[in-house]
């Protein structure tokens, strides 16, 4: 039952957002009838997206065929949420396979994909809220993505300097040749003192 | 001993015993009375989940483009709805109750969501159905099986109109086999439910014929049987939400 509930929470929150992309229902529209296959290899989880003229229809059970399939870990299908650019087989533990038209039917659909997620915001918290919500995330988030590349850049400079200062492995070989020897020559020495 | 319950003396009525012919009236009296707040109370009894229970009867149900359905006893139309979007313009729903009042609330609510073309209304009786034999891809009956005074004679019945391969779908209310959850779903059905019956449609005893009725419906093992019997292949039984309610699945040889 959690999954159906799970299935069902995901498929209104789909439909709400695809309301909000009118090019990409058209463009799923030409693709009514189609099922595809989801299938999460870690962890494991199945579903079934139904396409049909009203929107999209999840299920956790299907028992006719399906039109494409995706399959990969958590990893891969999170990736392909994220990047809408690149090309499918080139997202890492990802295979996507079936009808090659529907592949390519959906492949564009993604790539163009544009949800005003700001006009669902707005909707709901009424239209001053709203942007100020926005307006605070996108403040968040691109202090974060300043914050972040800082970070990459005062790393870089950091790891240089300690390179000058920090010794290399042969360094640190040979010294510790010389630690040997010395040892062997303060032992030797302690055996003579022992005898005389 | 006769098979039939109908050439039987008494038969049950939540837990009076009442002539097989007088069931039908009280049932009926029963639905006419809370026909108009049937969705309110479900999700108020159910705390929504009887959308997570139908919901996966849909899954399961396979039906596609151009498939003839039966939603038996569809009261308010919840599964005629999405059966609607299913089987598409090609397609054809038909939503049967035997309850005219039921039948009405269903058909208004539909009419008012648009899903018009491919929906049909009957008013029957699951132990007769008035289709010709092979007609359909796909039968439902959600939690209305218990109230059919001839449960075998229905199960029957709905294998005649079934086509070969079709497959009956019945969402009943069931037996829980943990003892805790039996204590607390006692507790709730026969204090709280007629309770909330009172309050919000103004009927405590159709609401307590409710628990009485479940309490004396088949358990899951025994449903299953009765399906075999009517002639069904390749049964089985889902429990959800811990036994409180089963889905049974039958294929018509």
């Amino acid at each position: 039952m959690m999954k159906t509930a799970f299935l069902a929470f995901l498929e209104t929150r789909i439909n709400q957002l695809l309301k909000l992309d009118p090019v990409t229902i058209e463009a799923l529209r030409s693709l009514d009838g189609s099922v595809i296959h989801f299938n999460c290899l870690q962890p494991e989880f199945q579903c079934y997206v139904f396409l049909d003229a009203l929107g999209v229809r999840c299920a956790g059970w299907h028992e006719g065929s399906v039109d494409v399939t995706f399959q990969g870990g958590a990893s891969s299908f999170i990736e392909l949420s994220a990047d809408r650019v690149s090309a499918w087989d080139s997202i890492k533990g990802l295979n996507v396979s079936g009808d090659p038209e529907v592949i390519a039917a959906l492949e564009s659909a993604h790539r163009k994909m544009e949800l005003d997620w700001e006009s669902l915001i707005c909707e709901r918290i009424g239209p001053v809220a709203g942007h100020t919500l926005v307006e605070g995330m996108r403040l968040i988030a691109s202090t974060f993505v300043g914050a972040g590349e800082s970070l990459s850049a005062q790393g870089a400079v950091y790891l240089q300097d300690e390179l000058k200062v920090i010794p290399s492995e042969p360094e640190l070989s040979a010294f510790s040749r010389e630690v040997d020897a010395l040892r062997g020559s303060v032992e030797h020495l302690d055996e003579r003192l022992n005898k005389s | 001993m006769t098979d039939k319950v109908r050439d039987q003396d008494k038969t049950h009525f939540g837990y009076k015993d009442v002539k097989p012919d007088d069931k039908e009236k009280l049932v009926a009296g029963v639905f006419h009375s809370v026909a108009d707040s049937y969705d309110a109370m479900n999700d108020l009894m159910s705390m929504g989940v009887h959308r997570l229970w139908k919901r996966f009867t849909i899954e399961l149900s396979a039906v596609r483009k151009g498939h003839q359905v039966l939603d038996i006893a569809g009261g308010t139309g919840d599964l005629t709805k999405q059966f609607s979007r299913l089987v598409g313009d090609t397609g054809r729903v038909v939503l049967a109750d035997i309850n005219d009042s039921m039948l009405r609330v269903g058909r208004d609510r539909l009419i008012d969501q648009g899903i018009v073309g491919n929906v049909e209304y009957v008013q029957a009786n699951a132990e007769c159905l008035p289709f010709p034999e092979n007609t359909f891809d796909c039968i439902t009956i959600a939690f209305g099986l218990r109230n059919v005074t001839d449960k075998a004679e229905a199960l029957r019945s709905m294998c005649r109109v079934l086509k070969p391969g079709g497959r009956l779908l019945i969402l009943e209310f069931s037996k829980t086999n943990n003892p805790l959850l039996t204590k607390a779903y006692d507790a709730y059905s026969f204090s709280l439910l007629p309770a909330m019956g009172k309050l919000v449609a103004g009927d405590s005893e159709s609401y307590r014929y409710l628990a009485e009725s479940i309490r004396k419906h088949p358990d899951q093992a025994t449903l299953e049987a009765m399906m075999k019997e009517a002639g069904f292949v390749n049964t089985t039984y889902h429990n959800m939400t811990g036994g409180i309610v089963a889905l049974h699945k039958g294929i018509k040889p």
